[in-house]
């Protein structure tokens, strides 16, 4: 069995009345996780604490066997991309990567080439000599992204990386953060857009007002909303014929129509599928295109942190 | 080729912070500021010598130049360790490998003799002006600018440790807490011992020399080991 | 919802029928708007209730100006025929009574120099570190609406202190009097009392608020100006004393005692350090008058840069 990468048992935060995360446990043995929450849900919140800036109010937290509030020779294997943009403004980028590589553990004599060596890996060779304080947003996330991975670590937990980062850069850093994941990295990623965590990985945890609410394959946690149905979009030639063949199931909930295609939401989206695909055998009708318009993570998440969505308990 | 990260022990770690915060106050505007408040007592300088002696004059720019004591270490010192807390730039520092309290003493390494030298120059300064040994004895001006010196890591270390106690407001409590010191330093009760500031009046009078000393020493230690403490709990 | 008609056989042209939008609620103010040359009152009011809020801002100074309000108002009382020896008037001593009132300012000061320390000197600078200014100068408020409401918010805040309880001191005094004769020739202490209070509100709000406006950093801005009133003035008092004694004017505080004393007919046991009240008047007018210049300067270039550049 795998020793797990992140171990975190029956954890609790406050900050004075405020709960930051209530009772939490959660493993985590690798790959790329999408941790994934409203505003204020405490994903920021568990983040710190993996990385060792917080320490537990109750519970533990557990980063490769050990506590990474207390002990170095952890935090000098966990790469941590804050949040918030502060950084020390007066520094070059060069000498700010270069300065936290040398803090992380890198000997002073490496410390250079590995900063440059990270902020190549970011695509900052042509600004990495200028201050940070003439940098726009998208060179602070990825001069941040370049101090997070100069050291080398095997954890890295990166709080909101994408933000601020125009197109073009968001698709570069998402190339480069799947390609350290393939590397053998264990990567823990937040957003707050959705796409962004669909585009890294399939595997997210959702946390709301400072618990975890689902875990695991964004699929799985899909098929487990059964209190919300279903819904199926086909296209095709004919589609009241569709519509007439199906709407009799007792899985169908509702049937309603739009110019060439039908929407059905069912409870059983299994029987639901062998049934259109039969239909549309038997009627020879001419099938332009099927869709599940809510089985991403759009819907997921808005099921689950909405008052009435909530998942079964995950098998 | 993949450096291997290894952790710094705490003295690494102490330096790498005294030079990241070198270099920071090398480009920003502190160091002016504290620069133009550090030289003022030269302006008094010019003119106390028409109504006065020599030791005179000495006597009332050291009189007017005590009170920077309580002001250029709070500015440098202590709105460097803050700043770390109120922009979250402790977010890198607390995630590295590397024993918080070297982020104090890394601070305190740097800057303290800064803010001490600072806090010493103006009067340095005003002693040439006097006409240098001619005027006031070496040995009177030494030990003034030793006390002063001395003052000033001392002050330095209080102001790191209210940045640690009250980060939001360590500027201003730090100089505040450090005038009042004044007030209390300058009193002629025994009160006077707890006072940062009786260690430079000591030395620069000449009179309870070995208690102000170790009046300076005490203060500076209790200061930097709740300093040290405090921090491991800031989050 | 856009609702639209059923649709026509494939032969002829599709047609839309008219379409609805729902209001969901949101309507643009329409209502009448106040004039830009009254904004100054509205940033002097937040002034007002950011000052107060919590209890060492502003709260914890007036607690202290009560208590040396009523101090200051026992002593009186209780020992109003004793001699009060740092003042002299006419090189005779004076009764407590008439000296303690003008020399309470310097108790006062104290007070207002701590509100200095918690609001005045960093509050123009925490506006620009925060970005406030963006927000300021994207509505039509004009860098003089900003700081003409500044001002009048910290100097009604300093005002509480500096000029309250003196005014109830003298208050008091009057009250004190003998006759009626002694009443009505106590009177225009009143006037006094408001003049000095006034003034020393405007020096003790302008002038922190300059360096706050030049150095865009709060802590720096503190300690600049903590510098120069505890260290700078008064080595240029002591410059005067040396030198020529008007140029004691050059510390704004020992200008203010002098004013103060000046008003009251009174001196200082030590007479080198007073200045005439015109030339206090001077000083104090000077040194507001460059203060608000300063801010004004300085404002106005930040406000461009604020609105114009990009984040």
């Amino acid at each position: 069995m795998t020793a797990a990468m992140v171990s975190v048992e029956r954890c609790s935060k406050w900050y004075g009345h405020v709960l930051g995360v209530s009772d939490i446990s959660w493993q985590l043995t690798g790959g790329v996780i999408g941790l994934l929450g409203p505003n204020g849900a405490g994903k920021s919140t568990l983040m710190k604490l993996m990385a060792g800036l917080l320490r537990p109010s109750r519970g533990t937290v557990r980063v490769m066997g050990g506590d990474p509030a207390e002990d170095a020779s952890v935090r000098r294997r966990i790469g941590y991309a804050p949040e918030h943009e502060s950084t020390y403004d007066e520094l070059t980028g060069l000498e700010l990567v270069t300065t936290l590589a040398h803090l992380a553990g890198v000997p002073r004599a490496q410390a250079g080439a590995a900063a440059l060596s990270a902020l190549a890996t970011m695509g900052m060779q042509a600004t990495m000599n200028r201050a940070v304080k003439g940098y726009s947003k998208g060179m602070r996330q990825r001069t941040k992204l370049a101090a997070t991975l100069a050291h080398d670590p095997e954890l890295l937990i990166l709080d909101e990386p994408l933000t601020g980062v125009d197109p073009i850069a968001r698709n570069e850093i998402i190339a480069k953060i799947r390609a350290l994941a393939a590397a053998g990295k264990t990567i823990v990623v937040s957003s707050h857009v959705l796409y962004e965590i669909e585009a890294l990985t399939q595997d997210i945890v959702v946390i709301h007002r400072g618990q975890v609410l689902a875990e695991g394959n964004i699929f799985e946690i899909r098929r487990l909303i059964d209190h919300h149905p279903h819904r199926i979009r086909v296209e095709c030639d004919r589609p009241r014929e569709l519509a007439a063949a199906i709407a009799g199931s007792d899985h169908v909930l509702r049937v309603s129509m739009e110019r060439k295609a039908i929407l059905v939401d069912t409870r059983d989206p299994d029987r639901c599928y062998d049934e259109l695909a039969a239909a549309v055998i038997e009627r020879k009708l001419d099938l332009r295109a099927m869709s599940s318009p809510d089985n991403n993570l759009g819907a997921v998440f808005e099921y689950l942190t909405s008052g009435q969505g909530r998942a079964r308990a995950s098998e | 080729m993949t450096a291997i990260a290894r952790g710094l022990s705490g003295w690494e770690a102490t330096t790498a912070l005294a030079r990241l915060s070198l270099r920071r106050m090398l480009r920003g505007k502190t160091l002016w500021v504290t620069l133009a408040i550090g030289l003022l007592p030269c302006l008094i300088a010019v003119f106390a010598q028409r109504n006065q002696s020599a030791l005179e004059a000495w006597a009332s720019t050291l009189k007017l130049a005590l009170p920077l004591i309580a002001i250029i270490p709070p500015i440098l010192v202590a709105t460097s360790l803050s700043d770390e807390i109120d922009e979250k730039t402790s977010a890198y520092l607390w995630s590295r490998a590397l024993p918080r309290w070297s982020v104090v003493t890394g601070k305190l390494l740097a800057l303290a003799p800064v803010a001490a030298t600072l806090s010493a120059l103006g009067l340095l300064l005003s002693w040439a002006i006097f006409g240098g040994p001619a005027a006031v004895p070496a040995a009177v001006v030494g030990r003034t600018l030793l006390g002063v010196f001395a003052g000033g890591i001392a002050a330095s270390v209080v102001s790191a440790m209210f940045a640690t106690v009250a980060p939001r407001f360590a500027v201003p409590l730090a100089i505040g807490w450090l005038l009042l010191d004044s007030m209390v330093g300058a009193l002629s009760m025994n009160l006077h011992v707890i006072a940062v500031s009786f260690g430079p009046r000591a030395l620069a009078s000449g009179t309870q020399v070995v208690t102000g000393v170790i009046s300076l020493a005490v203060l500076t230690a209790i200061a930097l080991t709740i300093a040290v403490r405090r921090i491991d709990r800031i989050e | 919802m856009i609702e639209a008609t059923s649709e026509t056989p494939a032969a002829t042209p599709v047609r839309i029928g008219k379409g609805v939008i729902h209001d969901l609620g949101y309507a643009r103010y329409a209502g009448e708007r106040r004039s830009p040359s009254t904004l100054w009152r509205v940033i002097m009011r937040h002034q007002l209730s950011q000052t107060w809020k919590t209890w060492w801002r502003w709260k914890l100074w007036a607690v202290g100006a009560a208590m040396v309000t009523v101090t200051v108002g026992l002593v009186i009382y209780l020992s109003q025929n004793e001699m009060f020896e740092p003042l002299r008037r006419n090189g005779a001593a004076v009764k407590l009574i008439d000296g303690l009132l003008p020399y309470s300012f310097t108790f006062f000061r104290w007070m207002a120099f701590g509100l200095t320390m918690t609001v005045g000197s960093t509050n123009i600078a925490r506006d620009r570190e925060t970005g406030a200014f963006g927000f300021y100068f994207c509505r039509p408020v004009r860098a003089r609406d900003y700081v003409f409401g500044k001002l009048a918010g910290m100097t009604l805040a300093m005002a509480s202190l500096l000029v309250v309880g003196p005014f109830l001191l003298t208050a008091f005094r009057i009250g004190l009097a003998h006759d009626t004769d002694e009443m009505l020739r106590l009177l225009p202490w009143l006037g006094r009392v408001l003049v000095v209070g006034v003034l020393a509100s405007l020096v003790y709000a302008a002038l922190p608020m300059a360096m706050s406006a030049v150095l865009g950093r709060r802590w720096l801005a503190l300690g600049l100006w903590a510098g120069y009133w505890v260290v700078a003035t008064g080595i240029f008092a002591a410059i005067g004393f040396f030198t020529w004694t008007p140029l004691i004017a050059l510390d704004p505080g020992a200008a203010l005692g002098s004013l103060a004393y000046g008003l009251w007919g009174l001196e200082v046991s030590e007479k080198a350090a007073q200045v005439s009240v015109t030339v206090a008047l001077v000083s104090i007018g000077v040194h507001v008058a460059l203060a608000i210049g300063i801010l004004y300067w300085r404002v106005s270039r930040e406000a461009v840069g604020a609105v114009g550049a990009s984040a």
